[in-house]
């Protein structure tokens, strides 16, 4: 082999042996993000075993947050371990469901990160919570043409969702969900899409 | 950690379409440098004469992962603020089949097609044709495959939180892979 | 340019891309803004409404066409371009196999490209956006789209072998 490639090959081999004993890093991903409705679903069902910790700014919080949730803005790290400690101290034990609230121009993964290494083991994020709270829970609607799994569904998410004050619809026929649906996807669009 | 920039705000939506441009262009230059603007040679990968594509292909891989693995580890990357494409496995395994289909009829993928016709090749250009309308017909079909199509979703899974194993040890395995491969892949081109 | 070496200066784009951007590369993404642009001028109802297009329409005051990996394939376009031109490789021509007329090659380059298009919105993505940027960040998708994609090229290779041995 000419020795370019020895020297690459080589040059990859020890970079990827030393990965291999270098410490836990946390790999790319999104499996602990969590939806409104899972988050809803705790809240009514075990409102003790869930903690819900909004790092989004002091106005964005006060002009809604989700039912429950404590405030630690993100600038404030010290903040974020302090209540750490706090929640430790005040019961909250690393069993619970610690749900990181984020949004618009927040990342929510910082801390999920920062909470998943002090040790909590199930930590989950939402990477945009007010827009998710209020697709599923304050205003979740289901088309006309929905099918009977999909109406068993939208059932269950109904009743949680009036639980919490929402106003669940069934859109009829003339209600054309075409200018919903664009709206929506215009926004997961704009996040991103790598192809 | 001041990366990924554009996530830190580093720089607006503008600049961004500049990094777009100059991005795609140096993509462009080393598809080209490496061949990969040939349809023959893409599809020599195939019949196991010209292993090219699995040599570029791999070598980026490898190249990036070990990039993103060791700039994460030195804090000077911030990995959970890069977006990783999300699963959805059985839509992507079909796709892939389907996909490799049309590589191996074409000879050439989406952006070598543009290298192609850019150097002056037809076929590229008609790849480029065909992929309009291969597009075009998914979208109007869209009803027919869209259950299909969100079947299967698992969110921005990576294959360490699958398997349950640490970044590193995944690294080093799709490393050592991919050198065996790199092995095997001379081994096949000086039988041709 | 050795293989090796060419994928290494990808590997260094898209690693640029994902300190950059926090994204990788992508390519049949801009196909996708191609046909919504295209149908949207013919139909522009149908494009707003109608949700494959709509996804690809983006801001509606720039249009589909202004659109991250639009520019970036633009790009593509013009660095394959350039290297060619450099190296001298830059020369009108149909690539096919021996035994092949240029119309039967132009044929298969389109249907190939039209199974391709399909197959890449199915799976979101394609090699750019599916195999090298997911695959990098050792994304399942991404992996299952390489092996079945590789997998899928050598089971149908023998019905093109005329094509291009």
């Amino acid at each position: 082999m000419p020795s370019a490639n020895r020297v690459l090959a080589a040059t990859a081999g020890l970079l990827a042996t030393l990965a291999l004993i270098a410490g836990d890093t946390l790999a790319p991903g999104g499996a602990g993000e969590i939806g409104a409705l899972d988050v809803a679903r705790r809240l009514r069902s075990d409102p003790d075993g869930i903690r819900i910790l909004d790092v989004r700014g002091d106005s964005a919080f006060a002009d809604f947050h989700l039912p429950r949730a404590r405030h630690a803005a993100l600038a404030d790290a010290a903040h974020l371990e302090a209540w750490v400690a706090a929640a430790r101290a005040g019961g909250a034990s690393e069993g619970d469901l610690v749900v990181i609230v984020g949004g618009p121009g927040i990342d929510a993964r910082r801390p999920w990160l920062a909470l998943k290494k002090a040790g909590f083991s199930d930590v989950r994020y939402m990477r945009d919570a007010v827009t998710d709270w209020l697709e599923s829970i304050i205003s979740p609607i289901l088309g006309p043409d929905a099918d009977d799994e999909e109406r068993s569904a939208f059932e269950e998410q109904a009743e949680i969702a009036r639980y919490f004050g929402g106003f669940p619809r069934i859109l009829t026929a003339a209600e054309a969900p075409g200018g919903d649906v664009s709206e929506r996807l215009r926004k997961a669009r704009r996040r991103g899409c790598a192809f | 950690m001041n990366a990924p920039l554009y996530e830190v705000g580093a720089f607006g939506d503008t600049a961004s379409l500049g990094f777009a441009l100059v991005l795609g262009i140096a993509f462009g230059w080393f598809l080209e440098r490496g061949g990969m603007g040939n349809a023959n040679k893409l599809a020599g990968q195939f019949y196991l004469t010209d292993l090219a594509v699995f040599k570029v292909m791999f070598s980026a891989i490898v190249t990036t992962l070990l990039g993103v693995f060791w700039l994460s580890e030195l804090g000077w990357l911030d990995l959970p603020l890069v977006f990783v494409p999300p699963t959805f496995a059985i839509p992507q395994l079909l796709g892939g089949v389907v996909f490799g289909l049309g590589f191996v009829m074409g000879g050439l993928c989406p952006g070598t097609s543009c290298v192609s016709a850019s150097t002056g090749k037809t076929d590229g250009l008609m790849v480029m044709a065909g992929m309009l309308f291969g597009v075009f017909a998914f979208n109007e079909m869209f009803p027919l495959v869209e259950r299909i199509y969100r079947s299967t979703p698992m969110g921005s899974i990576t294959l360490p939180e699958l398997l349950d194993i640490p970044f590193g040890v995944a690294v080093f395995v799709v490393v050592a892979v991919a050198l065996a491969g790199f092995r095997a892949a001379e081994w096949f081109e000086a039988r041709a | 340019m050795s293989p090796y070496l060419a994928g290494v200066g990808i590997g260094m784009v898209l690693l640029a891309a994902f300190v950059i951007m926090g994204r990788g590369l992508g390519a049949s993404g801009a196909f996708s803004s191609a046909v919504a642009a295209g149908v949207s001028t013919v139909a522009p109802e149908r494009a707003r409404t109608l949700e494959p297009y709509a996804a690809y329409m983006g801001d509606e005051r720039r249009g589909p066409l202004v659109d991250w990996l639009v520019l970036e394939i633009l790009g593509v376009t013009i660095g394959g371009a350039l290297s060619a031109l450099f190296a001298g490789r830059l020369r009108r021509g149909i690539e096919r196999g021996p035994r092949t007329t240029p119309r039967a090659r132009l044929a298969y380059a389109f249907g190939g490209g039209t199974i391709m298009g399909f197959g890449a919105k199915l799976a979101r993505g394609c090699t750019s956006g599916q195999a090298l940027t997911g695959g990098a960040l050792l994304s399942v998708g991404s992996w299952i789209f390489i092996v079945a994609a590789f997998a899928a090229g050598y089971a149908f290779s023998p019905l093109f072998r005329r094509q291009w041995t």
